[in-house]
């Protein structure tokens, strides 16, 4: 079998000098010009590997079925429950948080306060100090909220009492739980454990998860990304704006929640609750994003990324292909906006599970939907458009279901492959609050950040050395 | 737009490296004129393995959807890429082959064949076409001297009415038949000639059948004619194209007919 | 004095882009040093050897790092603007957008946007370009890699992949080659015709080519194999392929190969290989064997061959002088003066030309002599008769080569020019896509300042050289070779006669 170079049209792709492009075009040829930067961020052993990732039938046939899963994936809003009930393998002395493992004394403020909270809001301990002496002395159990088949925001923590949305799968039957949403200010999530933080706490935990789940009983169960896709024609790209999605929301639970029975200052409270609250969809986007990527988790070889996501310390990700392994670097601070008062001097590392939006083709993919928020780089709504544009580059394919009408109606970019993000050196972006790095003080700002290359160095090195047939 | 995954394909083509330019599309298949000179064809799953031919599963679309006459449409290390945007996969297609059948047609399968055949409304339609006739009566084929056959079959080139012109259909049964027969050298001299006469997708139709390349229908069709047992099923090659299928059944028997002259003796009613 | 460091995070531009970006700023006034790099280990660590840079920057290898030294700030201020607007004025600024056309990342993008696509041609740093190369043939295309630095390591598991894949990898360090007309990398303008080319050497393919032009012939295609491929751990992989595929095709009819001396198992491969592959093959392996022993010998033969006839290469001239030019030359000189310099930039050149000096003059100095004995002690130093190949590694660290930039070379001859043991100085001038715009008038302006310097010591320097391209080159051969005549340069047809005319002019020859 010999080359049939001689035979046919030159047509050259450059890579490197722009000077032998500009030869071959003036010489009659067809050159096609490149614009490369070293692979990896210029990690060469992790550029090497990708070299023995490209066009391999294997890698392509499992990426294909992971992300046919994900597509198919069709995530139900079915009620709400007890998380220790409900989170598998969750022991009654365990607490979840966002982000890779980490342990106790390494993480990060915000992160800490929330946990500290959680304990006494558990009631464990009466005070600040028992629950700092219970959580140093090795008696709960601290581990990924993704580990246990749910995400939270910020801080993510889920003790046992707390109330879950709970997401079922209807295509292939995969169950995935996200707390509700706090509303703004002094909350848990940014580590604030006051008697205001407890006693809406108890009361989410007594009044609006009973609401929520007799309002979804009554409607049997709310399709998530027949939500999602509306707010996105709505100016909505359900991470950092969410305002579109919430509204269409409560107008399907109003009438459901009037209909269950309940009593009525119980109802109107929670309804006044959500409504006070432009962010309480995010949560249900985060648990309906987590579950279509659960679909896609676990086809063996496969590169797509399933997981991303940080807890203040480390920013990891995980891949279809390598189980419950995390490829972590450390979490950047993000420079964007700030509060008046506020600078990035004061701003914990990256934090919280809500990056699993973005690996879902949502929130910083999906900015094309809500040219707002490019106004946190100083950007132009044009900008927004190719950022959507940018990460079609790192993706195996568009989401139909989920469309952007600037983008001429298309699908957003969805299913990042680690090979094509090490490959082109173009990182995931991601949009997202900013915490302060102490304790309960809360949200200072909002940026748009990219995932750390070294995550995706890392997950290419496995994937090399993991290669069926080496 | 979109990706696929190809099922099979048939002799003829790279399946690792191929250029070309799409040549042109229908609802179920598209064709690229590639830069060697073929035709290869891209049809749905349903659609029968054949030379040069790949089969992919369209996922539901028309191939209107897929491309459009005059793009690119380039192989490179087993991915074809459109210059539109489809991509199919052809790594983990099926190499398929047309195989010989085990043997010569039996006589009763032969004439209930015949019969079939000569009684459609396509072989009716045929019969229209003045220079066409002599291929309603393979039965005529078994006294024929190599010479006559051969003067037989040069005024069929590229007569007849479709996209593939029906005598050129019928050549190229004959010349499969001829082949499994053991006597595919006597037409060898002759197809060069013949192949640059006619349309392009006709001209690797007689090349291929020559060397016992033919779709996978007539394959069976032959297969089934060997074995025992009296009546063939037709119809997958009936179907196929509007009159194609039936000039291929009537070269095949014809071909079949000049190998072993005894397959039409004592025939029945005459057709 | 006034500093300046800057970083530009994830903005990437290539090496030449970049060296030719600081010697512009370098003009400006009132800078004293500018060094636009990308922030690699190698890049910094020169950075700080020549003082410019103050601690250890927080810059990585996907960074653009900028230092400019000068007299005052605004000076440093202009000088910084000046860069800036050079960086951002492309179609595709930096990693974070573009527009509508944006350029594609990587050979696989490229790929799904022109999905003909049939050749890659890279020349990115060598830590990178051999896993460019690996996708690029993992894709499905053929492979031109420019770039050096490559491990031979990595270079058989290119060539392995590309013989299972039926894909030709010209390369690593493979300059030149002209595929179905098209020049590819620093090639030159020549006649289409039925000579076919397979070269370890880009600058030998740039000769035989352009002679093959001169004497009428044409070439069909030209393939390079990259400097290495003729040892034994790569085996010819790749000048077995090119020689198969020029046996195969139609378009050629006569095969030359061109290298230096190959490892002996590899030599006798391919001789064997050539002898069965049913075409005319004309070798040229610079002195170790093939029935040409001389570039200019191999275009002679090719040509005899492609016309059906044969050459007379016992006969070809000496040179173009007759014995009065030779004796004019010669009288010119003062006693101490005897040494030939001679200054390539391309390294085959020089090889030749030691090949021919050496019999008739005794052991010839080099940074890569033919001998170890005559490794010189300072390759920046020259003594008796000397002969340096200007784009070896140890002249162009930072530097681009001296095919593009003649800067090393002007200063390297008028340093000659003020050795009073210097009488000929020999110069090799490439011309073609690649190359500098101008190299006569480069070496015109250098050779008129040595002029200066020898004739103010009252010495005459003979400067010999020859142009190796074509009227149809860019630079146009017949005008470069006006303003090298114009500056008193004695110009031959061929590097072969070049040599032996300095060696005639020392006296050494009949």
């Amino acid at each position: 079998m010999s080359s049939d170079l001689f035979h046919s049209d030159l047509s050259v792709v450059n890579v490197g000098l722009g000077s032998f492009a500009d030869a071959i075009d003036g010489a009659g040829g067809q050159a096609i010009r490149t614009d490369w930067r070293p692979p990896a961020g210029g990690d060469v052993d992790a550029g090497a590997a990708v070299a023995a990732l490209i066009n391999d039938a294997q890698i392509d046939a499992a990426n294909e079925t992971a992300f046919a899963n994900y597509l198919a994936a069709q995530p139900i809003l079915e009620g709400v429950g007890r998380a220790g009930d409900c989170l598998p393998g969750m022991g009654e002395r365990t607490i979840t948080h966002s982000g890779p493992p980490v342990a106790w004394q390494d993480m990060c403020g915000p992160v800490k306060g929330a946990i500290i909270g959680a304990i006494i809001y558990e009631g464990w301990a009466a005070d600040e100090a028992v629950a700092q002496a219970l959580a140093d002395s090795g008696e709960v159990t601290f581990a990924p909220c993704h580990h246990h088949n749910a995400v939270g925001p910020m801080a993510g923590i889920i003790s046992p009492s707390m109330p879950v949305w709970i997401v079922k799968n209807s295509s292939s039957g995969n169950m995935s739980y996200c707390t509700l949403n706090e509303g703004l200010g002094r909350v848990l999530r940014f580590g604030a454990f006051d008697g205001e933080v407890l006693e809406r706490l108890n009361w989410m935990q007594d009044v609006l998860a009973r609401v929520m789940d007799a309002a979804l009983d009554v409607l049997g169960g709310i399709d998530i990304k027949t939500i999602m896709a509306q707010a996105l024609h709505m100016g909505d790209e359900v991470h950092n704006r969410n305002a579109a999605a919430t509204s269409l929301l409560i107008k399907a639970l109003i009438p459901a929640a009037l209909r269950s029975g309940l009593d009525q200052a119980e109802i109107a409270a929670a309804i006044e609750f959500m409504a006070g609250n432009d962010h309480f969809f995010l949560n249900i986007s985060m648990a309906g994003c987590k579950s279509m990527l659960d679909a896609a988790h676990g086809i063996a070889g496969s590169t797509i990324v399933t997981a991303m996501s940080r807890n203040g310390v480390e920013f990891g990700i995980r891949v279809s292909g390598a189980g419950d392994q995390w490829f972590t670097a450390e979490a950047p601070v993000v420079d964007g906006l700030y509060f008046p008062g506020y600078s990035m001097a004061d701003a914990a590392p990256d934090l919280g599970d809500s990056a699993i939006t973005e690996t879902a083709g949502l929130g910083g993919f999906a900015m094309a939907a809500s040219p707002a928020i490019v106004q946190f780089v100083g950007g132009t709504p044009a900008d927004a458009i190719l950022r959507s544009r940018e990460m079609q580059q790192i993706t195996l394919g568009r989401n139909p279901a989920l469309i952007l009408p600037a983008l001429n109606f298309g699908g957003t970019a969805a299913a990042i492959d680690v090979r094509k993000v090490a490959d082109q050196s173009v990182l995931p972006i991601i949009n997202t609050g900013i915490a302060h790095k102490e304790a309960g003080i809360g949200q200072i700002g909002a940026g748009i950040t990219r995932a750390p290359m070294e995550c995706f160095a890392k997950a290419v090195r496995w994937a090399a050395d993991n290669k069926a047939g080496g | 737009m979109g990706r696929a995954r190809a099922l099979s394909i048939g002799p003829g083509i790279d399946p690792l490296h191929f250029h070309g330019t799409v040549h042109s599309v229908f609802g179920r298949a598209l064709n690229i004129g590639l830069d060697s000179g073929r035709l290869a064809a891209l049809v749905a799953t349903e659609l029968p393995n054949a030379p040069a031919t790949i089969r992919v599963d369209p996922g539901g679309r028309a191939f209107t959807e897929f491309a459009v006459p005059g793009e690119t449409a380039a192989c490179r290390a087993g991915i074809l890429r459109f210059g539109g945007g489809l991509t199919v996969d052809l790594r983990s297609a099926q190499s398929w082959l047309a195989e010989a059948p085990d043997g010569r047609p039996n006589k009763a399968a032969w004439q209930s064949l015949y019969n079939i055949t000569t009684r459609t409304t396509m072989a009716g339609e045929l019969k229209q076409w003045p220079g066409l006739r002599i291929c309603l009566h393979p039965e005529n084929f078994g006294d024929m001297p190599p010479g006559r056959l051969i003067a037989t079959l040069d005024p069929l080139v590229g007569l007849g009415p479709g996209l593939t012109p029906a005598g050129d259909d019928f050549i190229a049964g004959l010349a499969a038949a001829l082949y499994w027969s053991g006597s595919g050298s006597l037409l060898a001299p002759h197809l060069p000639g013949w192949a640059a006469r006619t349309t392009q997708v006709s001209r690797w139709l007689i090349l291929d059948s020559s060397a016992g390349q033919i779709n996978q229908p007539v394959c069976d069709l032959a297969q089934a004619l060997a074995s025992d047992g009296a009546a063939p099923a037709a119809d997958a090659v009936l179907k196929l194209g509007h009159l194609s299928g039936t000039a291929m059944i009537l070269g095949l028997l014809a071909g079949y007919g000049f190998a072993w002259p005894d397959l039409a003796a004592d025939r029945g009613a005459a057709a | 004095m006034s500093a300046l460091q800057k970083i530009f995070p994830g903005m990437y531009r290539d090496s030449v882009a970049l060296m030719r970006l600081s010697a512009e700023a370098s003009e400006l006034p009132g800078i004293e040093a500018v060094s636009a790099i990308m922030a690699t280990e190698a890049n910094i660590a020169l950075l700080a050897e020549a003082g410019l840079l103050d601690g250890l920057p927080d810059a990585g290898p996907n960074d653009l790092l900028l230092v400019i030294q000068g007299g005052d700030d605004a000076a440093i201020a202009a000088g910084a603007d000046f860069i800036e607007s050079a960086l951002n004025d492309t179609p595709d600024a930096g990693g974070e957008g573009g527009g509508e056309a944006a350029l594609p990342h990587s050979v696989e993008a490229a790929l799904s946007s022109q999905p003909a696509a049939n050749l890659a041609l890279i020349s990115c740093p060598g830590e990178y370009a051999g896993a460019e190369a690996m996708k690029a043939l993992r894709l499905g295309l053929d492979v031109m890699l420019f770039s050096d630095n490559v491990s031979v390591a990595d270079e058989v598991a290119l060539k392995t992949l590309g013989d299972e894949m039926g894909r030709l990898v010209m390369g690593p360090d493979c300059g030149t080659a002209i595929i179905n007309g098209v020049p590819l990398g620093f090639a030159n303008v020549v006649r289409p015709g039925n000579i076919g080319l397979v070269a370890a050497s880009g600058t030998g393919l740039q000769q035989v080519s352009c002679l093959i032009d001169d004497l009428g012939g044409g070439i069909s295609q030209a393939i390079g194999t990259g400097g290495r491929d003729l040892k034994s751990e790569v085996g010819g992989r790749a000048m077995m392929r090119g020689l198969e595929m020029l046996a195969a095709d139609t378009g050629t009819e006569v095969i030359v190969l061109i290298s230096k001396p190959p490892d002996a198992d590899v030599a006798k491969r391919l001789i064997d290989m050539a002898e069965n592959c049913g075409k005319p093959v004309v070798i040229n392996f610079l002195g170790a064997g093939g029935g040409a022993a001389t570039l200019e010998e191999a275009a002679h033969l090719a040509v005899a061959a492609a016309n059906g006839e044969t050459a007379d290469i016992a006969n070809l001239p000496r040179h173009n002088l007759d014995a009065d030019g030779v004796a004019k030359a010669r009288a010119a000189l003062g006693p101490a003066q005897g040494s030939i310099r001679a200054l390539y930039s391309g390294g085959t050149f020089a090889y030749e030309t030691m090949l021919i000096l050496q019999p008739l003059l005794g052991p010839i100095w080099s940074s890569s002599p033919l001998d170890p004995d005559g490794l010189l002690d300072d390759p920046w130093q020259s003594r008796g008769h000397t002969v340096i190949d200007l784009g070896d590694d140890i002249f162009t660290r930072g530097r681009p080569h001296p095919m593009i930039d003649h800067r090393l070379r002007g200063e390297r001859i008028v340093q000659e020019a003020a050795d009073a043991e210097t009488a000929v100085i020999l110069l090799d001038v490439v011309l073609g896509y690649g190359s500098h715009d101008d190299p006569a008038g480069e070496l015109a302006a250098a050779i008129g300042e040595a002029r200066d310097i020898a004739e103010a010591a009252g010495r005459w320097v003979n400067f010999v050289g020859f142009v190796c391209g074509t009227d149809a080159d860019p630079q146009n051969a017949a005008r470069q070779a006006e303003v090298l005549t114009g500056a008193g340069v004695l110009l031959t047809p061929s590097n072969a006669q070049a040599a032996r005319l300095a060696a005639d002019i020392v006296g050494s020859g009949p």
